[in-house]
């Protein structure tokens, strides 16, 4: 059961909430009224978050956030300051002693049960973010000890198929991004599949010299010789940034394409182009995962409903992701789903930075890891590569 | 609360001779700006009341359960609630105009806007009218010698002895 630790010196106060808030939800209260006995009480019993409010007599409340940061056991936990100070200068003095939030007296009990809610998810996603680079960094380690493992135990381990027949929904910067956290799991191969105008080699900073074009023109050549390389160690054949006159692949070019380089990693990413094409079709089948990435407009979300019927047959294989593009009111999950017919694996949050990043040749997931798409991506990752198990 | 006879807890931040004092003031009877329009009292009597140095207002130098505010020397308090502010009177005529005011006082500049039934509004009889506070509604305290500083208010009493300059804009 989720505990929650709420220190006042005010007892009416500390009553009232251990009350309403042991009433409302299932937490477990334990009231402390001053920060010597809410430290004790901490370290004892380990919550997942406290309320602290700042003006109690001996220990401050900005000097019981300090002391709980500071100590391991109680150093990742959710803080409240719940203060009848609540100046702008307060609110920064309680965010810089190392609190979560800074909310004021007289506070309304939904709207801190509601506080206590999300920032109790916040850690939650923090944990499993922990969680998944480590199990990256193991996975490092894994990797470097299965470099004398035979290379086809490896090879060719997941292929994903980022798709979406509507343009403009994020396609592209989910694929390079989704690659560039996989390549930190394993060997990456991100496959740039655009007949019109790839920016996959931009998006990773990358000039796209040689690109799928040069097999076109000369189908003798290895498509091992046109990948081109990035400082993170992923791959990428790119695509022309221009149309060709060769057109586009057929299947037995993709048969061939995949012969050629599945045995060269792990992880395969086709960032899907806008067609559904008899080639584009035979790709979505050589996927293990076909995520589907869709916008939460009306028109987007039609289209990726159609989608799904014209993929039936890969259905069982196909993951919804919603990606935000747009600042602003969005709607829920519930109603996306509802719209729908199925839950999103994973909602991609609107990121500010994701344009400025775009302009700079860097990946997110590599110059910010700290940015609100990287977590839902990692643990994507984590999913998929769950479901894959499950399934081998 | 207002009008009930019955105890009601009030924060407020009150600011004299360079310290921020936040308090309790536990209203019985009488609201808080009644008790500090009250000339036959010379003190405002806090709960409990936290001390700090303007200079360093985050941080709480002292702590008080019982502790006393010399009104004369206050140089004005601040509530987040406009009905914790407002005197017992003043929260009836809602034909009053507000007109936008700077006020300086010792360490800070106060801008707000203050209340009037006068068409044309002119700051004089604020400064020379009978009675010891100002009421300004909507304030920003800035710290003068510390910008980034600031303070703000659904209600602020001013007290008249401490301004220095009073500015308003011209009809």
């Amino acid at each position: 059961m989720t505990k929650i630790l709420i220190i006042d010196d005010n007892e009416d106060m500390l009553k009232m909430m251990q009350m309403i808030i042991g009433k409302k939800t299932n937490y477990r209260v334990v009231a402390c009224k001053d920060g010597s006995e809410g430290l004790e009480a901490a370290f004892e019993s380990q919550p997942e978050i406290a309320i602290v409010d700042v003006m109690m007599p001996g220990i401050s409340g900005y000097e019981v956030v300090q002391q709980l940061r500071k100590t391991p056991r109680t150093a990742d936990m959710g803080i409240i300051i719940l203060t009848a100070r609540g100046q702008a200068i307060d609110r920064t003095a309680a965010l810089e002693a190392g609190a979560d939030d800074h909310m004021s007296k007289p506070v309304k009990m939904d709207a801190l049960i509601e506080r206590i809610g999300s920032l109790l998810e916040e850690k939650e996603e923090e944990k499993q973010r922990k969680k998944v680079t480590a199990a990256a960094a193991t996975d490092r380690t894994r990797q470097k000890q299965a470099q004398a493992a035979p290379k086809e135990e490896r090879a060719g381990y997941l292929t994903l198929a980022l798709f979406s027949l509507r343009g403009g929904v994020g396609v592209t910067t989910l694929a390079v991004n989704l690659a560039s956290v996989l390549q930190e799991v394993g060997s990456t191969l991100l496959l740039d599949l655009s007949p019109n105008s790839g920016h996959c080699a931009l998006n990773l900073g990358l000039r796209p010299e040689k690109h799928w074009g040069n097999y076109l023109e000369n189908p003798n050549t290895p498509f091992e010789s046109l990948l081109l390389s990035h400082a993170s160690g992923l791959r990428l054949l790119a695509a022309p940034l221009v149309p060709l006159e060769y057109g586009w692949f057929s299947n037995d070019d993709i048969k061939k394409l995949l012969t050629q380089l599945k045995p060269t990693c792990r992880f395969l990413v086709l960032d899907m182009p806008p067609v559904l094409n008899p080639t584009a079709k035979y790709l979505l089948t050589q996927a293990n995962f076909v995520l589907l990435v869709s916008g939460d407009d009306p028109s987007s979300l039609q289209t990726t409903m159609m989608t799904r019927t014209a993929i039936s047959d890969c259905a069982s294989r196909t993951l919804l992701i919603r990606n935000i593009t747009t600042p602003g009111p969005h709607p829920s999950a519930e109603a996306v789903k509802r719209a729908l017919h199925t839950k999103t694996l994973i909602d991609i949050p609107y990121e500010k930075a994701q344009t400025q990043a775009q302009r700079a040749g860097t990946p997110l997931a590599l110059s910010q890891p700290q940015a609100s798409m990287v977590a839902p991506l990692k643990r994507t990752i984590q999913l998929l590569l769950a479901r894959k198990k499950k399934a081998t | 609360m207002i009008g009930t006879p019955q105890t009601k807890k009030i924060s407020a931040d009150f600011f004299t001779q360079g310290y921020r004092i936040s308090g309790i003031f536990l209203m019985k009877k009488r609201l808080l700006a009644d008790i500090v329009y009250d000339l036959t009292t010379d003190y405002i009597e806090l709960h409990d009341a936290y001390v700090s140095p303007i200079m360093e207002p985050a941080q709480i130098s002292a702590h008080y359960n019982a502790t006393l505010i010399a009104k004369p020397h206050l140089d004005f308090f601040l509530t987040t609630s406009l009905k914790d502010g407002l005197r017992r009177d003043q929260h009836y005529g809602r034909s009053l105009q507000r007109y936008p005011v700077f006020i300086t006082v010792p360490f800070f500049e106060i801008t707000g806007e203050i209340l009037s039934a006068m068409r044309s509004f002119s700051g004089r009889p604020y400064l020379a009218k009978a009675g010891p506070f100002v009421t300004v509604l909507n304030v920003t305290a800035r710290s003068t010698f510390n910008p980034d500083v600031v303070y703000e208010g659904a209600v602020g009493q001013v007290n008249r002895e401490k301004i220095g300059c009073f500015g308003k804009k011209v009809d």
